[in-house]
């Protein structure tokens, strides 16, 4: 997990600032986190002890390594904390749709492509790395911020081990995991095996919601506090199962939840 | 559904069914899965089962999976499934399957109906799910009987059910007397009945259960041929019946309970391997009421109660 939000704590009152726990060189999804924020409530770089920390309702600290974050959790005020280590991109996980190894066989089938295609990230023009990362059967990638990605998509994935450290992926759980010379080998091999492909999918897209979604620290912050208006019971059901801001579900439940015909 | 609650209710629980109606047309297909997670659920417990009511929430939902919306994924390529290969099947595909693991993903226990179900959901969805079997209907009335002349197929006359094969299959049968007897409604009726035509093959169209209790008790053997089938009641039927079962390769949960040469035959499906393997039975009946019997013992344990516990998280 790259952030957190203790479930139990009181609801703070909206009106409380929020106090930013900052490293020297925080990552670049911290200054999104901060604009998000911003928008909904007074926030204000200090330490607990320092003078207006009384006001503060809330603390988000831009890894687990920033300042005073212990004396935070003392305060028993909620906390959330970016727990990157350097700087990988900010990634928009919600923009990206995961796809199934079945519906990236369809695709597959449309594009006249190989069954059983495997890309290697590093051969293609960036481009194309989004359609490539979306139909093929299985992908090579290296580098964390690549893996990030491509397991967003769902991609069944092989990438080397420390690679996969730098994200949390697990060998056989998330990612596939080989050393150079092998990769290719290995990833024909999970791109014959759809079973295992969907199952390496799934949770490597579960990894990257649940750890690499640096706006959701800022989400749950404002909601924790109060500051987020609450959408209504239609939209907290689509959101839940991650429905696309553009799906069509979404219009058609607006409008049948307005009486209108749709 | 009827089953499941009577069965919860003899185990002194209080249930209910809760059924809400499906548009299965793409453009529609979402709005009855968003309004099965709209719907207040004041209960101890909720068993979902078909495609869209898993979609329910609940802290304590289980799933008992029978079949997924098919026409989205194994039946994709069925001429009535009505998705493509374009843009829009294709997005409505992905979708579907990003909710159906979402949903699916949050219930306490996955079962599903078959092994064959159950790979579906791995395949599909990347999700491990517990097969969990239970009786067939009428399971109470059905007892074995001597064997007969009839080769029963009691099935829905539909394309994926392949009731054809029946009747292909006597165009080969050498065997004197023996005669192939189809119950069951559906599109293929006329079609079969031309097939038919100067075979030994009978239509019976709909019948009672007395009635098809009763040709399970007399037949020689039970015909089962669909296509990659969820589960297969007719199987297990003919298996309580003391009869064995003629099956294919490709018929998906029947072969969960049909080994080949010990509770039936499994055949490759063409006329001459199905008619090879009739002729076989009803020249060797000691066989054929081995079979039966190897299948009856596969499934008389099969209860309610078992499957009751299972869903309420009993050891």
């Amino acid at each position: 997990m790259s952030w957190f939000v203790p479930g139990d704590r009181a609801v703070t009152p909206a009106a409380a600032t929020v106090g930013l726990l900052v490293d020297l060189y925080p990552p670049p999804q911290w200054h999104d986190a901060v604009r998000s924020l911003a928008g909904h409530a007074e926030v204000a770089v200090l330490l607990p002890g320092e003078d207006g920390a009384d006001e503060v309702g809330a603390w988000m600290a831009s890894s687990p390594a920033a300042p005073g974050l212990d004396r935070a959790r003392a305060t028993g005020k909620p906390v959330v904390v970016l727990a990157y280590e350097g700087a990988p991109p900010s990634l928009d996980v919600r923009a990206i749709p995961p796809v199934t190894p079945y519906v990236r066989s369809r695709w597959r089938r449309r594009f006249g492509l190989r069954p059983d295609l495997v890309v290697d990230v590093a051969d293609i023009p960036g481009d194309l790395r989004p359609t490539a990362l979306a139909v093929a059967a299985a992908v090579i990638v290296h580098g964390r911020d690549l893996l990030l990605e491509a397991l967003a998509w769902g991609a069944p994935t092989v990438t080397d081990a420390a690679t996969a450290e730098a994200v949390g992926a697990r060998a056989g759980e998330e990612v596939v995991v080989g050393a150079p010379a092998e990769t290719a080998a290995l990833a024909a091999a999970l791109a014959a095996d759809p079973r295992r492909a969907a199952a390496l999918g799934r949770a490597g897209r579960r990894l990257v919601e649940r750890g690499h979604d640096p706006l959701q620290a800022a989400t749950a912050l404002r909601q924790a506090l109060g500051l987020a208006a609450a959408p209504s019971p239609v939209d907290q059901r689509l959101d839940e199962l991650w429905t696309p801001a553009r799906a069509r579900i979404r219009e058609r439940a607006a409008g049948l939840v307005a009486g209108a015909a749709v | 559904m009827d089953n499941l609650v009577a069965a919860f209710r003899a185990a002194g629980h209080d249930a209910e069914l809760v059924r809400l109606p499906v548009a299965w047309e793409q453009e529609r297909l979402f709005d009855a899965a968003l309004a099965w997670r709209l719907v207040p659920l004041d209960c101890d417990l909720v068993v979902a089962t078909n495609f869209p009511s898993y979609f329910a929430r609940h802290p304590r939902k289980v799933v008992w999976l029978f079949h997924q919306h098919r026409g989205a994924y194994d039946a994709a390529d069925a001429p009535w499934s009505g998705f493509g290969l374009d843009d829009g099947s294709l997005e409505t595909q992905r979708l579907l399957s990003d909710w159906d693991t979402r949903a699916l993903e949050e219930a306490a226990r996955l079962f599903c109906t078959s092994e064959t179900v159950a790979d579906r959901v791995l395949r599909y969805n990347g999700l491990t799910a517990t097969p969990l079997y239970h009786p067939p209907p009428l399971a109470d009335r059905l007892r074995p009987g001597p064997l007969g002349n009839e080769v029963f197929c009691p099935t829905r006359l539909a394309a994926n059910k392949r009731p054809h094969l029946l009747v292909e299959a006597f165009g080969f049968v050498e065997a004197p007397g023996v005669r192939g007897v189809l119950a069951g409604t559906g599109p293929l009726r006329e079609e079969l009945a031309a097939q038919a035509a100067g075979l030994p093959v009978d239509l019976l169209g709909f019948i009672p259960d007395g009635e098809l209790v009763e040709r399970y008790r007399r037949a020689l053997a039970v015909l089962y041929t669909p296509f990659d089938e969820d589960y297969g009641y007719v199987t297990l039927q003919a298996f309580l019946a003391g009869k064995p079962v003629i099956t294919t390769k490709d018929s998906g949960g029947v072969l969960e309970w049909v080994e080949d040469g010990v509770t039936g035959l499994v055949t490759d499906g063409a006329g001459p391997s199905i008619g090879a393997a009739i002729d076989r039975l009803a020249a060797d009946r000691d066989l054929a009421r081995r079979m039966g019997e190897a299948g009856r013992q596969r499934v008389k344990d099969l209860d309610w109660g078992s499957v009751v516990d299972r869903l309420l998280g009993s050891p």
